[in-house]
């Protein structure tokens, strides 16, 4: 599980890692960093149609008591599975990982 | 575009799944396409129970903002104004409603819900969805496409799944839903204002990455399943639902999004939108009464809807239970008068001529409904 949610993340982080200039991290300043987190969120919610596994569960499993509750209500409120897993994987906490 | 090897094993997610194949060239499919709403559609305001005198009274700011457009259906109901490809199919005899159904067991939990709708049996099984059930039954060459492997296609067979290239957009709810997320990090929190201010003002020139997900989905499906020998189920999704606050600007959007998206399906379609039937459900309706945020929340009972040129349509179906205190189920909701399974079962029976006993194997303990949802031909058994 913990090894999903890793692959996951650095597929997140795969567009903004290029070596290029493109490749800011959303934590920049400018520009360039609203882009990033915007194209990073548009990726990760079309990731996460691909998953199969109750994000509640990653919830659990993978960061126990580790997340907001703000993170952890996010995801159990998610009107879809997809939809939850896109909001823990968009989470600040692991934006910040 | 270039192609990122994450993107390539998306684009390449292919699961196959068929039948052996038994079909002469020249014959006629019937095909069907299976539409899930998730987050709750709140069918009152799709299709408004406008003759209800005590409608109004419980919606006043809902109603009041669409009545004047509203598109005429029967029995004092009317379509939403943004339903115009809809409404133009009724006119044509090619949609049909049954309102007031739900599913078999009540939850408040858009996840329960949704696989209980999904899924279809008596109790959840995640790994059984009722249209891999029905496309196992249905002797024909059974191949179906979607874009997730939701609970709906699992089961023996395998699915095909596809997702077409350009990324579009993510929904702006899960944008709405990240925001507040956000509310605390000032710098993801104003990255994000940031992006979604750009995107706004960036408008015509950026509108193939804002162009909405369900009618470019709709349009691939259906260019893949009107091809020779092309897939007969398909499966679409869309999301956004889940109308808690601020329902009239966000259902204005989604039912514009969803009827461009039934458009799609039958210009794509073709010459096949004749022998097409598209179902489109929720996993349950919403509330009443409108609540102090200007939306509505969880219901019960909702709006079935079917469309194309092999549905029996300009019809409505359902009893209708009424909108007083003591009709409301748990005194909020609307009340179902059917399981939406009886119905799928009709459609099951009637398009793709599946038996008593494979129907049974596919919702068991629910027999069809009687009524004829969906054209009489003699193209049935393949």
């Amino acid at each position: 599980m913990r090894s999903l949610i890793y692959a996951l993340n650095t597929m997140a982080q795969r567009p903004f890692n290029a070596g290029s200039p493109a490749g800011y991290s959303a934590l920049n300043g400018g520009w360039a960093g609203s882009d990033a987190l915007m194209k990073r969120i548009d990726w990760v919610a079309r990731l996460s149609q691909y998953v199969n596994k109750s994000p509640q569960k990653i919830v659990e499993q993978v960061f126990g008591d580790t997340l907001s509750s703000a993170t952890v209500q996010s995801v159990a409120r998610a009107e879809s599975r997809s939809q939850g897993l896109a909001l823990l994987l968009l989470s600040p906490e692991l934006q910040r990982r | 575009m270039h192609r990122r090897p994450g993107m390539k094993l998306m684009g390449s997610a292919i699961v196959a799944w068929h039948a052996p194949l038994i079909v002469a060239a020249d014959q006629v499919r019937p095909k069907l396409i299976w539409v899930l709403l998730r987050g709750g559609m709140d069918s009152l305001h799709a299709l408004l129970p406008l003759g209800d005198s005590q409608f109004a009274r419980q919606r006043k700011s809902l109603v009041k903002a669409v009545e004047g457009g509203a598109l005429d259906i029967s029995r004092g109901f009317a379509l939403h104004p943004a339903l115009q490809e809809m409404h133009g199919l009724y006119r044509n005899n090619q949609m049909l409603a049954v309102v007031a159904t739900a599913t078999g067991n009540r939850t408040r939990s858009h996840f329960k819900a949704q696989d209980i709708l999904e899924c279809g049996l008596p109790e959840i099984d995640h790994d059984s969805g009722w249209v891999n059930r029905a496309v196992d039954a249905y002797q024909g060459q059974s191949l179906a496409v979607a874009h997730s492997t939701s609970i709906s296609l699992r089961g023996s067979r395998l699915a095909k799944t596809w997702y077409p290239d350009s990324l579009p957009a993510a929904e702006d709810d899960l944008c709405t839903r990240l925001a507040l997320l956000y509310e605390n990090d000032d710098v993801l929190g104003s990255r994000l204002r940031e992006g979604l201010t750009t995107r706004d003002q960036l408008g015509d020139t950026e509108s193939s990455k804002k162009a909405q997900l369900f009618p470019v989905l709709a349009e691939s499906r259906a260019r893949l399943m009107s091809q020779d020998n092309g897939p007969d189920c398909g499966m679409l999704e869309m999301g956004g639902w889940d109308t808690h606050n601020n329902a009239v600007p966000r259902l204005n959007r989604l039912f514009a999004e969803l009827d461009q998206g039934i458009a799609k399906l039958r210009q794509g379609m073709g010459s096949q939108w004749g022998n097409t039937v598209v179902m489109v459900a929720t996993e349950f309706g919403r509330t009443v009464a409108e609540n102090g945020t200007k939306g509505t929340d969880h219901g019960t009972a909702s709006t079935m809807f079917l469309a194309g040129g092999a549905v029996k349509g300009g019809q409505l179906f359902g009893t209708w239970p009424g909108l007083g205190k003591d009709d409301q189920c748990q005194g909020r909701d609307l009340m179902p008068t059917s399981d939406i399974r009886e119905w799928k079962g009709a459609v099951l029976q009637q398009h793709w001529g599946l038996g008593n006993r494979e129907l049974a194997r596919v919702f068991p303990g629910v027999a069809p409904i009687n009524a004829q949802l969906v054209n009489q031909s003699s193209t049935r058994r393949i």
